[in-house]
């Protein structure tokens, strides 16, 4: 943060922020040299020292019997607070309707902003009645109410920290709500839950209203004890020894937090350059999989050559996957279809990318396959069985998210594992499947490292194993290579591919990069505003494009909107040659590598376009021309022959039409 | 499965209307409802119902022969008039006092990478872990007649006599501002750190001085977190009890001892209910106040400790 305070303000600011830090811990630290002091003198510093004010706590009776009276009510209010605290708070998080949400948090804030004395004389008032004054529980119960803001604020501000996606990966691998609750949300909230429950106890501890209005004469906590001999007796030289030892207490959990957090740190240190170092050598140690031919395992950091990959690939040593039906699915949000009539096929074993820009309902889609939102109407078939209505844990759909979604708290292997324990498999059978689905990814050795020592590439091996290893019915992936760069997606592309192939399994592949579904999918299905516009190979989503949404968003083209009269398009008083017969208002899709520049044998219906941008992509030569039509793109391959043209050059354009593609919209 | 799909038959197309409730849903309601009910009926049990019947006490508490409106009544009087007044004035302006001296402790704490930083984390840890009455007890040791800053002051002749600082409001002032100031900073400080340096370093690019780029930028950006910690502190010093009861020495009484004299001294429930109803009424309000300037969702993601 740049600094606003600069050169003697800073220093001020400095000199104070010192003083205050001296004001705020002198008194405190001035009761341990008093609290020594030999005699009933207050003095400071103490003339002769002494250890009788702690030998007097323990000869007289007194102080250990109230403390552990205050200590029974304190542990009880704490286990009371942290126990309604937690469920509260995860409770009011799972509040969908956001009025009932307010009014709870409202509700759960108010024992904080009702003063103690409030509802100190309201229960008393109650106790009173029922006979409940002067009794371990009933007090325990009320210091566990004021208590309970305390717990629910920061384990709710903890929850709302976490990542969203695991609760949803836990029920996509097969763990019911409770079970989800007890292995994922729960440890994941336990560094919130137990500084809670430490300022639970620290508070019931303390705590003197209550403890005097709901305790009977013969009920005596230590803080009440100690306030009364603040307020009658004068000052009882006890308080000071009671004080210190609670001040030592505090300073012991410090060193030991501190203590913990530097062993976890030098840990976590040493672990990451481990990684960081077996990733350097990962090609050359990597447990290949015996069952594959090593030729056929696209090693990491060895590019493929640029042959068509799928000649490389055999068929499918086992068929895993299960086809996917959607018959005419729909969701609606509000009024606004999300996913309208999504109708089509996934063969099992087929690779098919979801392809669209964002807010095109590919999202809702995936959601709606996993099972976390329901279809409005339509069906959604896996195999012959409707899943439509069936809920996430039971679909057995492996699905990969954007976040991956690795539970922190676990180790590589209890990731993977997961799945399979939810399922209830014997352990020996889910170790030999970890084993497996970790070999699978090449992450072998990696089984015993925690989730936040991985690099991003790791651990998006790790969910893809994690994904595979309960043999889902199909794999769905949402933008799974997103967060890592360009080199390692290539990469990461090859793998998924080829392990889909290996394993037969079917997958559905959400992305919005059209790259990535050129190169990884058997089929791409195009989506735009809640519709599946076209579902077809590359190869034909490129060629013969449906519409004009799918010519521009799949790979560049040249739109001409006009109306057509057999096979001749008109427009503005021009007319361009069809492929095709077709009648009525037309889009010719030309592409921007089919247009043939100043062609010595130019039809006559050529014309003129001026070049207003050249480019050097690379392999490509990109040129954009102003002609009567609009402005045209045209690419050239660039094979250092033909001379590049200067904006302001003029070329005849004109292409074959047989290469040109029409469409209705 | 068989009726759902009966139901649902396909290639129906409804424009809009209720989401189908699903099994997944039904799981996640019934979760969410088992995780509420027994935080709901304590808190109903052992909040609201209480509350309940210190509104019914404070009219009388359905006894027929007593007049319902004499606790508010009696609240009419100077004396109590007073009293809230006095506690109202105590607890603004100790929150006035830990806002302005949290503020700057919290911007250094936030923006300042040294061991100030780490010291003052120990200290706050210290402060808020460590029991009130010990807190409280030492500051008598401190500003008491024969204490360490009167022993100080007479011993080198600034005084001749010793000073009261203790047992009277001036004393109370010390020690809930004391007591107080950590629970200022430290939600001052997520507050804080949530500012994105980016903003900062923006406003200098751009050519604000940093006088004009704190005053334009960061104040407002950290208002949220200073409103919020004012919200805690008030509430918190507007229903204390322990230190205006110690140090006050009686010479500071506020609203919250007067009801406890009313209950153990007058043994008067109906003017103590009364009294608690005020009590309540303006730290419900203030609540409600809170949540229209900045919403109470705040409090529940400050981004943890």
């Amino acid at each position: 943060m740049e600094l606003l305070a600069k050169g003697w303000s800073l220093t001020a600011l400095k000199v104070y922020g010192w003083v205050v830090l001296a004001l705020l811990a002198a008194p405190v630290l001035l009761l341990v040299p008093i609290s020594f002091g030999q005699g009933q003198a207050i003095t400071f510093p103490p003339q002769h020292l002494s250890f009788e004010w702690y030998t007097e706590l323990v000869e007289d009776p007194r102080w250990g019997r109230t403390a552990w009276l205050s200590l029974q009510v304190a542990a009880l209010a704490t286990i009371i607070a942290t126990i309604l605290g937690t469920a509260a708070a995860i409770g009011i998080a799972r509040v969908a309707n956001p009025k009932l949400a307010k009014v709870l948090k409202m509700l759960f804030i108010a024992p904080m902003i009702v003063p103690l004395m409030v509802i100190g004389v309201g229960l008393y008032i109650v106790f009173a009645k029922l006979g409940l004054l002067g009794a371990v529980w009933p007090l325990a119960f009320a210091h566990a109410i004021v208590v309970l803001p305390f717990v629910v604020m920061p384990v709710m501000s903890r929850l709302t920290s976490l990542d969203p996606a695991f609760e949803r990966a836990s029920a996509s691998l097969g763990a019911g709500q409770w079970w989800t609750l007890v292995f994922v949300t729960l440890p994941l909230l336990a560094p919130a839950i137990i500084a809670a429950a430490v300022f639970a106890f620290v508070f019931s501890f303390d705590e003197v209203v209550l403890a005097q209005l709901l305790a009977g004469p013969r009920f005596e906590t230590l803080p009440r004890k100690i306030y009364e001999s603040l307020t009658q007796d004068g000052l009882d030289k006890t308080i000071t020894s009671i004080a210190s030892l609670q001040l030592y207490l505090v300073l012991a959990g410090l060193g030991l937090h501190a203590l913990w957090r530097r062993r976890k740190g030098r840990h976590k240190a040493r672990s990451l350059s481990a990684a960081a170092s077996a990733e350097k050598l990962q090609p050359d140690l990597n447990g290949l999989p015996e069952a594959i031919p090593p030729a056929l395992v696209p090693l990491p950091g060895k590019a493929l050559s640029m042959k068509d990959v799928s000649t490389l690939f055999p068929a499918p040593a086992e068929q895993r996957g299960f086809g996917i039906q959607f018959q005419r699915l729909t969701k609606f949000y509000g009024d606004k279809a999300a996913v309208e009539e999504a109708d089509f096929t996934v063969q099992p074993g087929e690779f098919v990318t979801i392809l669209g820009p964002s807010g095109s309902g590919k999202t809702t889609l995936l959601m709606l396959i996993a099972g976390f939102i329901s279809p409005d109407a339509g069906r959604l078939m896996l195999g012959d069985r409707d899943i439509s209505r069936v809920p996430p844990h039971q679909r057995d759909i492996g699905v990969v998210f954007q976040s991956y979604a690795l539970f922190p708290h676990m180790t590589v292997a209890q990731n993977v594992a997961y799945p399979l324990k939810a399922r209830g498999i014997a352990r020996a059978e889910q170790e030999r499947l970890v084993k497996w689905a970790l070999n699978r990814v090449h992450m072998g050795q990696y089984a015993e490292r925690r989730i936040p020592q991985l690099s991003g590439g790791q651990q998006q091996r790790i969910a893809l194993a994690r994904a595979i290893a309960f043999s889902p019915r199909a794999l769905l992936m949402d933008e799974p290579l997103s967060a890592l760069d360009r080199n390692l997606r290539v990469e990461m592309q090859r793998e998924i591919r080829s392990l889909q192939r290996e394993l037969g399994q079917t997958v559905i592949f959400v992305t919005h990069d059209q790259d990535e579904a050129l190169n990884m999918s058997d089929r791409v299905a195009v989506m735009n505003e809640g519709r599946i516009q076209q579902v077809a190979t590359p190869k034909d989503l490129y060629l013969a494009p449906v519409n004009s949404f799918v010519a521009d968003f799949f790979g560049e083209s040249n739109l001409f909107r006009g109306v057509a009269h057999a096979d001749t398009l008109s427009l503005g008083g021009a007319s361009l040659p069809l492929p095709a017969r077709k009648s009525g208002a037309a889009v010719l899709c030309v592409r921007p590598e089919v247009v043939r520049l100043d062609d010595p044998l130019a039809p006559d219906w050529a014309f003129d376009g001026t070049v207003t941008d050249a480019r050097f992509l690379g392999s490509l030569l990109r040129m954009e021309f102003a002609t009567p039509f609009g402005p045209m793109v045209v690419t050239r391959q660039t094979d250092g022959l033909s001379a590049a043209p200067v904006v302001g050059d003029r070329r005849k354009i004109s292409w074959v039409p047989a290469m040109s593609h029409v469409m209705a919209t | 499965m068989a009726q759902i799909e009966i139901a649902d038959g396909v290639g129906r197309l409804k424009p809009s209307g209720p989401a189908q409730t699903t099994a997944w849903d039904l799981q996640r309601r019934r979760l969410t409802l088992s995780l509420m009910i027994p935080p709901m009926a304590v808190m109903i049990l052992l909040f609201a119902a209480p509350i309940l019947v210190l509104v019914w006490m404070s009219f009388g508490g359905g006894s027929t022969d007593a007049d319902p409106f004499a606790g508010y009544r009696a609240l009419l009087q100077p004396v109590y008039l007073r009293l809230l007044g006095f506690t109202l004035q105590l607890a603004l302006t100790t929150t006035l006092i830990c806002a302005l001296l949290a503020y700057p402790i919290a911007y250094l704490m936030v923006n300042i990478e040294s061991r100030f930083t780490q010291w003052m984390a120990i200290t706050l840890f210290i402060a808020l872990w460590l029991s009130f009455l010990a807190r409280t007890f030492s500051w008598i040791i401190i500003l008491q007649r024969r204490g360490v800053v009167n022993n100080f002051l007479v011993g080198t002749g600034i005084t001749d006599q010793p000073l009261e600082l203790v047992y009277n409001k001036l004393g109370v002032y010390i020690g809930m501002v004391h007591i107080l100031l950590p629970f200022m900073v430290i939600t001052l400080i997520p507050a804080m750190k949530a500012i994105d340096p980016a903003y900062v370093r923006a406003a200098l690019s751009l050519g604000a001085t940093p006088a004009k780029v704190f005053r334009q930028i960061y104040l407002p950006l950290s208002l949220p977190g200073l409103v919020a910690g004012s919200m805690l502190v008030f509430t918190l010093a507007f229903g204390f009890f322990i230190t205006p009861a110690i140090l006050g020495g009686g010479r500071a009484p506020t609203i919250v001892l007067a009801i406890r004299d009313q209950i153990q001294q007058l043994g008067n429930l109906q003017l103590a209910a009364a009294t608690s109803m005020v009590l309540l009424v303006i730290c419900l309000g203030l609540l409600i106040a809170y949540d229209r300037v900045s919403g109470v969702d705040k409090l529940y993601d400050r981004g943890g400790r």
